[in-house]
């Protein structure tokens, strides 16, 4: 695993610890609930951020393999929602369930979940006011987007980023393979506006 | 978190088994926020089973990591081989991010899912309302299956598939495992085929192909597709199975012996170890098969999963090895254990026989003996029976072993490995010239009934070959050959005659009677097929 990387992760776990240790020791003193929910989602952030960096190490130790099983994605994007946490309440998230979504795919659910989280919370950081996730089948792939509103890419970042979450999504898109073909993702700039982030499996 | 309350779920009654005490509560309160208020705790497997043996379930979430003798897999693996778990009960299996790669990867019975810690209540209820869904989907083929009725089984799956599209890789393999029980092997390979165009990599399907090629009598091209599956998923322990299963039908115990032990080797438990230890002791590998009970008895040691059948086997094993007062000392450590289990007593005083006969003590040996005769009740087609002709025959009673194994025998004369076994007996005991008149003159006799009442039934008479095969029937209700014979006279007579409801209804019953005595069988597979072929026709007729 790339030692720069792993020192910027590490390094940023530990701001957010240190947030977090800000938050508690202040609602010691004086109970408060928005700062305890706020302490709470970064609990959870920080949490899943531990579990990405983890993944990512051990793809680069060992490999990560896909468990590839057959899943509704509606299902899936529902639940995937429904767990989430976030500590910005006022981006809606929305799942686009035109009739491009498939019955039924193939992919592992918790990896595929843990990708899309980072995905997610990258996309949070950004959004204006909105996110929409879809999923459709193209060129016999499975495609799982998500679009936010925000100002796109090649911006001025007013919030550093270290690369994990998609340094994680590239390690669980590459996990996946059918016959010869390997999944891959890409983040690019929508033509209506904001980022596109794009997971194509096959 | 919001707390989610659903009426559906409030319904469940749930158990949490997990060794640490902070976990079983947190994941307690978690329930509790989604209305699920009947949750039991467990923190040891023993316990677990205890309370699920007492009670029924909805949900069971369970930890990977229990302690240092069982793990969550190896509950499940009990669980489910012993069928204690209603088949609607969720078994959840809790593993940490890093094993859960490794343990759903080997894992021989799969849970219902796997969560990943930590838990959240969100995805638990997630999880269990997937599962209802599914559920009440797959119903109206499952409560078919429940009630045998195959083929209105596969007759539910296109509605179904219909309804719930996304159940579809479910719905295609219930189906084709149902098409195979009922020996529709072409129809079986194109809804494998059908699956595998969904997504190739699909092992159970490609395996499906291999056992529509078992079935159909392609032994050769049935090994060529195992293999190749097993190059490329060496994990995958159904695969051993089916090799062993033809490696077997071929007469290469040795090649079934080396399959079930690389399973072994994949997945190291208890069943693994019994079933590595049976194969070793039919190839005569007696210090293989030793050391495969002895694991298969420290694997469930002190725990309730442990088996009487362990015990039994490793003692056998022993005298078989002329280490008699190891055998004993075997069977007096699982006394306390299993006494109060149907058939162990009689097994035990049948090896205990033997082993008074190797150490020269011939009156405890025939005191063994006839306490297992008292014990043994009706004689079986099984290993039993021929365990307790081989007391016989150490005890220097051989007229009463000669008996017993011939009843043994007459009672499933077609059973290729009750037969193999026998030929083993009067070796082991040195009566290997008793062979021809025993053993094969005991197959005569049933060969014989069966050539009778075909013979009967091609001079155009039903009912004096009916009877033949009824008496055997009433005599031997479990003999293989007689049932097979009994299945198709009616066939035959209805092809001939037409239709007539009450054989179909005999048929049926005798095909539900061989899945049971000989799971996977070709014959029987054969049979289904010639029961479809002739409704078919007489149908068309009529």
């Amino acid at each position: 695993m790339d030692a720069q990387l792993t020192a910027l992760i590490v390094h940023d776990l530990k701001n957010a610890l240190g947030v977090l240790e800000g938050d508690l020791s202040f609602l010691k003193e004086e109970p408060d609930q928005p700062r305890a929910d706020r302490a709470h989602a970064q609990c959870v952030h920080l949490r899943e951020k531990l579990v990405g960096f983890l993944t990512l190490y051990k793809a680069s130790e060992q490999g990560l393999e896909a468990r590839i099983e057959a899943i509704s994605p509606d299902d899936f994007l529902r639940g995937l929602l429904a767990d989430r946490f976030t500590d910005r309440p006022e981006i809606t998230l929305t799942i686009d369930d035109s009739s491009a979504m498939p019955a039924v795919a193939f992919f592992d659910e918790h990896l595929i979940g843990l990708a899309l989280d980072a995905a997610l919370q990258n996309a949070t950081r950004f959004a204006k006011t909105g996110i929409v996730i879809a999923c459709h089948t193209e060129d016999n792939s499975l495609v799982f987007t998500i679009h936010d509103d925000g100002p796109g890419l090649h911006t001025q970042e007013t919030l550093p980023s270290t690369g994990l979450g998609m340094a994680l999504c590239n390690v669980i898109a590459r996990s996946h393979h059918n016959a010869d073909r390997q999944g891959e993702v890409s983040l690019t700039n929508h033509v209506d506006g904001g980022a596109l982030f794009t997971m194509k499996l096959p | 978190m919001a707390t989610i309350l659903n009426s559906r779920l409030a319904r469940l009654r749930a158990i949490v088994i997990d060794d640490m005490r902070s976990m079983r509560e947190n994941i307690r309160g978690q329930l509790g926020q989604l209305g699920i208020d009947q949750v039991d705790q467990a923190a040891t497997p023993d316990d677990a089973l205890k309370l699920i043996l007492a009670k029924r379930y909805d949900v069971i979430v369970c930890d990977y990591n229990l302690n240092k003798k069982t793990n969550g897999q190896q509950l499940l693996e009990y669980l489910r081989s012993q069928g204690i778990l209603p088949p609607t009960a969720m078994f959840f299996m809790v593993t940490a991010e890093s094993s859960y790669g490794s343990v759903a990867s080997a894992a021989e019975f799969q849970p219902d899912a796997y969560l990943v810690k930590p838990l959240t209540g969100g995805r638990i209820a997630d999880r269990i309302e997937r599962l209802l869904d599914k559920q009440q989907a797959l119903s109206p083929i499952t409560e078919r299956l429940l009630k045998k009725d195959k083929i209105g089984a596969v007759g539910e799956c296109d509605a179904v598939q219909k309804a719930h599209p996304k159940w579809i890789v479910d719905i295609l393999r219930l189906k084709s495992s149902t098409l195979l029980e009922l020996g529709q092997t072409e129809e079986a390979r194109a809804v494998y085929e059908q699956t595998l165009a969904m997504r190739g990599d699909l092992i159970w399907a490609q395996l499906g192909l291999a056992r529509c090629d078992q079935l159909a009598g392609k032994a050769a091209a049935a090994s060529a597709s195992v293999t190749q599956i097993l190059e490329k998923s060496p994990q995958f322990i159904a695969a051993y199975d089916l090799l062993a299963q033809l490696t077997e039908a071929d007469g290469k115990d040795q090649a079934t012996l080396d399959a079930l032990k690389k399973s072994y080797d994949v997945i190291p438990s208890a069943r693994r170890s019994r079933l590595v230890g049976d194969a070793a002791y039919r190839t005569g590998d007696l210090l293989q098969a030793r050391a495969a009970f002895s694991q298969a008895i420290s694997h469930t040691q002190g725990s309730l999963t442990a088996q009487a059948s362990d015990a039994l086997s490793l003692a056998q094993i022993h005298v078989d090895l002329n280490e008699a007062e190891q055998a004993l000392e075997v069977l007096n450590t699982a006394q306390t254990a299993h006494q109060n289990e149907p058939h162990f007593a009689a097994g035990h005083a049948a090896i205990a026989a033997q082993a008074f006969a190797r150490l020269n003590d011939m009156r405890s040996a025939q005191a063994a003996f006839e306490s297992a005769k008292a014990l043994s009740g009706e004689l079986r087609a099984d290993q039993h029976a021929l365990t307790l002709a081989k007391a016989a025959f150490c005890a220097g009673q051989n007229e009463e072993g000669i008996r017993i194994m011939s009843k043994a025998i007459k009672a499933d004369h077609e059973n290729v490995r009750l037969v193999a076994f026998a030929r083993q007996v009067l070796t082991d005991t040195g009566n290997t010239a008793l062979i021809q008149s025993v053993v094969d003159d005991a197959i005569s006799e049933g060969a014989l009934i069966v050539d009778q009442a075909t013979q009967l039934m091609r001079d155009g008479q039903f009912d004096a070959s009916l009877a033949k095969l009824e008496e055997a029937m009433d005599a031997t209700p479990e003999n293989t050959g007689i049932l097979l014979a009994a299945a198709q006279l009616h066939l035959l007579w209805m092809s001939q005659k037409g239709l007539d409801r009450s054989y179909v209804t005999r048929v049926n019953g005798y095909l539900a009677k061989l899945d049971t005595l000989m799971p996977n069988s070709e014959r029987v597979a054969k049979m289904y097929r010639f029961l479809r072929e002739t409704l078919v026709k007489v149908t068309r007729e009529a």
